[in-house]
């Protein structure tokens, strides 16, 4: 018997993979929500709506945390009467966030107070009007106001993400909410699709598809799904990224012999060589002030981020953990870049300081990853991941945190972009 | 569809040589790697023929491999990926006329888009080799790994993943 449990730990020994990054934990703790927002009876329907979407908003961020009504010591016309901070401070509560829904003649119109229940203060108060048809939008402005107003941060919920959803052989565009919601294919059937990226604008994406078998760069207009080619080299045309100033595009081309960084100028549509080495220099993303861009390249040996600058073109390395580091994605605050990282076969998405490639923290593990891009504020990243050859779309703060998938299960899903 | 190669071309020029014997013509076969894209092959005319005319015998092309393999996260022929490329040249030395597409690919490991850049590079790696023998007329083109021949995980997939195909345009 012992021979065999023996021979049983010798097979399974093998297959088990020590794990290969520790993952970031932050010291953080989410602040504790009381979310109260009343209305007139015949308003109830809308008023649930915007109450969830604004809860399901601040919750998934994983700075708030939502407190059951339950706990609550006041009924809702004795807190519309008067703010008892003590009754908050008692059960916890740390922000306190009173609102009032009506209907007018122009649509929905909300009064919001934010407490800081602690310090016993009103912190902010405001009015916001949406149309008729906008009351989930509303929930995400109202989410934007308290994120703003307790972090002193700007909220990131009143913006869209798009994906590419392959089916067979054919690819679509698909443009979400960032909670997942209001799912459209905003552009169907493409060949291959790869790599899209928001203009500065939100108006125009930038992306690399193939025709009769051969890579081009386009870019689609969102609105009126218009496709124009910018970009049709021989050999490779991938990678394209919109400065944040609007007036480039970087992209990795391979005419001149490999791959090479290049600049297309949006107003004199001229492309300029960047980088000019024999390695592969590839995936570009830009600093905030567009002054430099930091791109994958394997010139010492293995692939690792670099970064350049636009007005010299001198290159430095900038990760120095690891031999395998590549797809980075320069985050909006510009203090540190976003990469994917692999270890002995596993995969992490891990942040590092921009300046040096210090500080690195690996935030996420398992399965393939890849594609990160941040949101718009800096504080949450997407990736895509597959698992059982099923890639899927998730999202996770910057700072540490867990991982939520936001697309279908059921759907392959894949290159996610934030909006701007 | 399976990409044509020069299995096919071999075939289509032995049965134009028999047609050619029997008073009718036929296209060249093209090589379409768009698989969204149906093949263009035009079918053959029927026409009765004559009288039984000898058969020739059938002629035997030398038919080189069309796919070349790599290590991971490599783009440099080893000696037997060199000997098909010669292989490959000697033949396009013969057939002149004859344009070429590789087509660079990858296995499934590590970052998509630079396995499209890697993917160029074999791409490249191949063309150069046949361009050093005096081969034009070709066309590269880097699918990374969107397009694996083989959907599985495991390492006889991805060598199978690895590679560059040469197809006639």
């Amino acid at each position: 018997m012992k021979k065999l449990v023996l021979l049983w730990l010798c097979l399974l020994a093998p297959s088990v993979q020590a794990a290969q990054f520790d993952i970031y934990t932050p010291e953080h703790k989410p602040l504790k929500l009381a979310w109260i927002i009343g209305s007139d009876i015949e308003n109830e329907t809308q008023r649930r709506i915007i109450h969830d979407v604004t809860e399901q908003d601040l919750n998934s961020s994983q700075s708030f945390v939502s407190m059951d009504s339950l706990s609550f010591l006041n009924n809702t016309s004795e807190i519309f009467r008067q703010v008892v901070y003590s009754d908050w401070r008692v059960i916890g509560t740390e922000i306190l966030t009173v609102a009032r829904l009506r209907k007018t003649n122009r649509g929905w119109e909300v009064n919001i107070a934010v407490h800081d229940a602690v310090l016993s203060q009103l912190l902010a108060q405001t009015k916001l009007h949406v149309k008729t048809t906008q009351a989930r939008r509303l929930g995400h402005l109202i989410a934007d106001f308290i994120y703003e107003t307790a972090l002193g941060v700007k909220g990131h919920f009143d913006t869209h993400i798009l994906y590419v959803h392959k089916h067979g052989k054919l690819s679509d565009l698909v443009y979400i909410e960032q909670d997942g919601s209001k799912r459209q294919n905003v552009g169907r059937n493409f060949s291959l699709l790869l790599s899209p990226d928001w203009s500065p604008n939100n108006q125009l994406v930038a992306l690399n598809t193939y025709v009769d078998n051969r890579p081009r760069l386009e870019t689609f207009h969102l609105g009126t799904g218009k496709r124009h080619v910018f970009g049709k080299f021989s050999g490779l045309n991938s990678t394209p990224e919109w400065s944040p100033d609007g007036k480039y595009i970087a992209a990795a081309l391979s005419y001149t012999g490999n791959s090479e960084l290049h600049l297309y100028n949006v107003a004199t549509k001229k492309w300029r060589q960047l980088t000019h080495h024999w390695a592969i220099d590839t995936t570009p993303t830009w600093s905030p002030d567009s002054k430099m861009i930091a791109f994958t390249s394997n010139r010492s040996g293995k692939p690792q981020i670099h970064r350049v600058s636009i007005k010299d073109g001198l290159v430095q390395q900038i990760s120095v953990v690891g031999s395998y580091n590549t797809t980075p994605s320069w985050s909006p605050r510009g203090d540190r870049i976003a990469f994917i990282t692999r270890k002995k076969w596993q995969y992490a998405l891990a942040t590092m300081r921009a300046d040096d490639g210090t500080d690195v923290r690996y935030l996420v593990t398992g399965g393939r990853i890849e594609s990160p891009s941040w949101s718009p504020n800096a504080q949450m990243l997407l990736f895509s991941r597959e698992k059982n050859g099923l890639r899927s779309v998730y999202r996770t703060p910057s700072w540490g945190g867990k991982a939520q998938a936001i697309t279908p299960a059921n759907e392959d899903a894949s290159d996610p972009s934030w909006s701007h | 569809m399976k990409l044509n190669n020069y299995s096919t071309l071999g075939m289509a020029l032995v049965l134009s040589i028999g047609l050619v014997f029997s008073g009718c013509s036929t296209t060249k076969n093209h090589a379409i790697v768009d698989k969204s894209v149906a093949p263009v092959v035009k079918k053959v005319e029927a026409v009765t023929p004559p009288a039984p005319a000898p058969v020739p015998a059938p002629i035997v092309i030398a038919e080189p491999a069309h796919q070349i393999y790599f290590e991971y996260d490599s783009s440099t022929l080893d000696p037997s990926a060199a000997a098909i490329l010669d292989a490959n040249a000697e033949w396009l030395v013969a057939n002149p006329s004859t344009s070429i597409m590789i087509a660079g690919n990858c296995d499934e490991r590590g970052s998509r888009e630079y396995n499209l850049a890697l993917g160029q590079e074999r791409a490249d790696s191949v063309k150069a080799h046949l361009a050093a023998r005096g081969i034009t007329n070709i066309e590269t083109v880097s699918f990374g790994e969107e397009k694996a021949v083989c959907e599985g995980t495991g390492a006889a997939c991805w060598a199978q993943n690895r590679r560059a195909d040469i197809t006639i345009r």
